[in-house]
């Protein structure tokens, strides 16, 4: 009989300390899961801005846009839901999730310009925006004076 | 060959406290663990901001502004640049579950002069 209850009470531990273990081990899948892909979407949004920071110009692309630097042009373009950046003949997958792109014109002296880009991310279903919009010289400028204050 | 004695039910009963104690303490340190972690909703709150800015500089009204959406709520403070009358400084905060997650501050002419 008191066989019987021992093993019935290891049988109910070794249960409970499985469990927890795997419940453990879920969260922690599940964390690291959401974690690769916010990694993912920072390092794309960093290539990004860091590309931009560098462009004099920016202009419409089919399903993208161009970067015109000063001794390079970059291709930033949607392919099958992939951003990818096309520099000279190299091909890279930027970010694997990407649900819109959408660029906005203004009217400016009567001429068509690029007023904005919208890309959305698509991280763990989660729509996350980037924004790119043109850079005033005069912000840029007092904000970078406001961060030595 | 040294024997060992069988469990007795108060032993094993016991045993199952430590264990319990032992894995609700790892528990619920994983708990605080996730909890501390900056939410997803304070990410897309981030990344709006600069729409906020642009749309705030385009329509030229300076005004102080919540915007409350499901998983977060982005302030707006605007108010003059130690007292010059040309210049905003402009403080977004973000706030995810009553706690302010993230703040940024920008200085903007003020174009309606």
């Amino acid at each position: 009989m008191s066989v019987l209850v021992g093993m019935v009470i290891s049988g109910l531990m070794i249960g409970f300390v499985y469990s927890i273990y795997t419940n453990l081990n879920q969260m922690t899948y599940n964390y690291q899961s959401i974690h690769t892909s916010i990694n993912a979407f920072n390092i794309a949004k960093a290539d990004l801005k860091r590309e931009i920071e560098l462009a004099d110009k920016i202009a419409p692309y089919p399903n993208g846009f161009v970067l015109e630097q000063k001794n390079n042009t970059i291709q930033y373009y949607v392919k099958e839901s992939q951003l990818i950046k096309k520099e000279k003949a190299n091909e890279l997958i930027i970010f694997e999730n990407i649900e819109t792109i959408k660029l906005s014109n203004k009217t400016e002296n009567n001429k068509e310009v690029l007023s904005s880009i919208r890309i959305d991310f698509l991280v763990e279903k989660q729509v996350i925006p980037f924004y790119i919009y043109a850079i005033n010289d005069l912000q840029n400028k007092l904000n970078l004076s406001l961060i030595h204050e | 060959m040294v024997k060992l004695k069988a469990f007795t039910l108060f032993d094993s009963l016991i045993a199952v406290t430590i264990t319990a104690i032992i894995m609700s303490t790892l528990s619920l340190s994983y708990g605080y663990l996730i909890d501390s972690d900056k939410p997803m909703g304070s990410m897309v709150a981030q990344a709006e901001l600069p729409k906020l800015l642009n749309n705030l500089k385009e329509s030229k009204s300076y005004f102080n502004e919540s915007i409350d959406k499901e998983a977060y709520k982005i302030e707006q403070i605007v108010e003059q640049y130690k007292g010059n009358t040309k210049l905003f400084l402009v403080t977004f905060n973000i706030i995810v579950n009553s706690k302010i997650t993230y703040s940024e501050q920008h200085l903007i002419e003020n174009e309606e002069r």
